[in-house]
């Protein structure tokens, strides 16, 4: 039957692409580029157990370095858009509009690297040695990045209540 | 370790410390660091702040339609809009693209470049050429580096402008007694023997030159005529004592002023079978050169027409002495 992406999964790909890209209609197309590659490669091996985390941040990450250029433009349009503006308001209901505000100014503040460290270990719930393989760098240089964009964010909270 | 690098490092562990991640250690200066500082407070309070946010949107759901939409399309769209890119194809299907888009190019710009830029650039037709190269009897790619073979090949050159006649007789009259005989003829069966050049330029020679009279006759007899001004002298002689004779006639040549007009020196043997002498003279001393000359050999001199031409009062003489058994 081959690999079927669960529904967690496909949460997860999407959420990796919208938090950090902004924009509803490029991580849907970035998403679904990275299980259509995890099912073809995955496919291929029998067992489907095969799945891993690490698996799928790489695909992740080596689709966003991919479409870097495209996700650069996009990002900055939808960062410079006001808040009342924002494209992706009413995809996500279950955020309040302070909270998407917050992540907004927090996506202007912190540096992109920042960003995804937090996005992936804390909102995404992906282990922090799975995370630090995938980006290519050390644990301590992820926990550093991340307690420097947890701060950010809390910086961001505080000033947006 | 002082005050203010404890609370410097106690900063840098707040998210281990609200995590509970540390030693005692550890604990205990990031603890007094939140005694002492007011910052350090802070930045711990953005910290909990940050990581409570956090954890709300770890929450967040996305809804089934678009779940299944992510799901059911991705076989399709996703990979429509993948391929749409060029950079992601399969690298072999990108070299083929590549090769495609290469050939399409040249095709395209032939199929625009107009056809009369294309024609100019192409070599122009050969008969213009083939005139000048038949015209042309020193042609120093057909000679030999011997300086002394290759004179002898001038002279076989120089030959073939004048009667072809003459040549075919002196050729098969090799035992005549060679008063008339053409001293060039006679150098050229000695060097047809000998010299396989030689006859390779009497055997091709002929053959551009045919073409080229047929082609532009009146071209060439134009040119012949203002070749036919100039003239040599020919003669042949046949003597016993080939060496002493041939230092005799080569002092005696010099001493009326005559200078060699080849490539080879006065009295060069070929083979030791003769001596070749080709030499200009000045016109006055000639009759004194064939009064010496009589003396050895009842030598007569033809003059034959020839393209090259002398200064005035300066005569060209071809003279082979020829050795006797």
């Amino acid at each position: 039957m081959g690999f079927i992406p669960t529904r967690e999964l496909s949460r997860k790909v999407y959420l990796f692409f919208l938090l950090q890209i902004l924009d509803v209609e490029l991580s849907t197309q970035l998403a679904q580029i990275v299980l259509s590659e995890m099912k073809s490669k995955l496919d291929q091996s029998e067992d489907t157990s095969e799945y891993r985390d690490d698996y799928c941040l790489k695909i992740c990450f080596e689709t966003y370095q991919a479409h870097l250029k495209k996700i650069q433009q996009a990002r900055l349009k939808n960062l410079q858009s006001k808040s009342e503006q924002i494209p992706w308001k009413d995809h996500l209901t279950q955020l309040s509009p302070l909270q998407i505000q917050i992540w907004n100014r927090f996506s202007r503040q912190a540096r992109q690297d920042e960003i995804s460290s937090l996005l992936n270990t804390k909102i995404l719930g992906f282990n922090e040695e799975d995370v630090s393989e995938a980006q290519g760098i050390s644990l301590g240089t992820l926990r550093f990045r991340l307690a420097r964009a947890t701060k950010v964010l809390g910086i961001c909270a505080e000033a947006e209540t | 370790m002082n005050l203010r690098q404890s609370i410097f490092q106690a900063r840098e562990m707040l998210l281990d410390y609200e995590e509970k991640r540390l030693d005692q250690q550890r604990q205990d200066l990031v603890q007094r660091a939140l005694q002492n500082d007011s910052e350090t407070q802070r930045t711990l309070n953005n910290i909990r702040k940050g990581l409570e946010l956090a954890q709300e949107f770890s929450k967040i759901q996305i809804e089934d339609d678009f779940n299944q939409y992510l799901q059911i399309s991705e076989n399709f769209s996703s990979t429509l809009k993948k391929y749409s890119h060029f950079k992601n194809w399969a690298p072999n299907y990108r070299m083929a693209g590549y090769i495609f888009g290469i050939f399409c190019s040249i095709g395209l710009a032939i199929y625009l470049v107009p056809a009369d830029v294309i024609s100019k650039l192409k070599v122009r037709p050969q008969d213009e050429i083939v005139l000048s190269v038949v015209k042309n009897d020193s042609n120093p790619s057909k000679l030999s580096d011997d300086p002394e073979t290759r004179d002898a090949q001038l002279l076989a050159a120089q030959n073939m402008d004048s009667d072809d006649e003459n040549d075919s007789d002196n050729a098969s009259s090799e035992e005549s007694s060679g008063d008339e005989g053409i001293v060039a003829a006679n150098t050229n069966e000695n060097q047809n023997e000998d010299n396989t050049p030689n006859s390779n330029l009497r055997s091709k020679t002929p053959e551009p030159k045919v073409q080229a009279q047929n082609e532009q006759a009146k071209a060439v007899t134009n040119l012949s005529d203002k070749k036919q001004e100039g003239y040599v002298y020919r003669g042949t002689m046949r003597i016993s004592d080939l060496d002493e004779n041939s230092k005799l006639i080569t002092e005696h040549i010099k001493s009326l002023g005559g200078e060699k007009a080849g490539e080879v020196d006065l009295g060069w043997r070929k083979d030791n079978k003769g001596s070749y002498y080709h030499f200009t003279i000045p016109e006055s001393h000639f009759d004194n050169l064939q009064e010496f000359l009589h003396k050895m050999y009842p030598v007569k001199f033809s003059k034959d027409p020839h393209p090259r031409i002398m200064p005035d009062g300066q005569i060209r003489i071809i003279l082979w002495v020829e050795r006797v058994q």
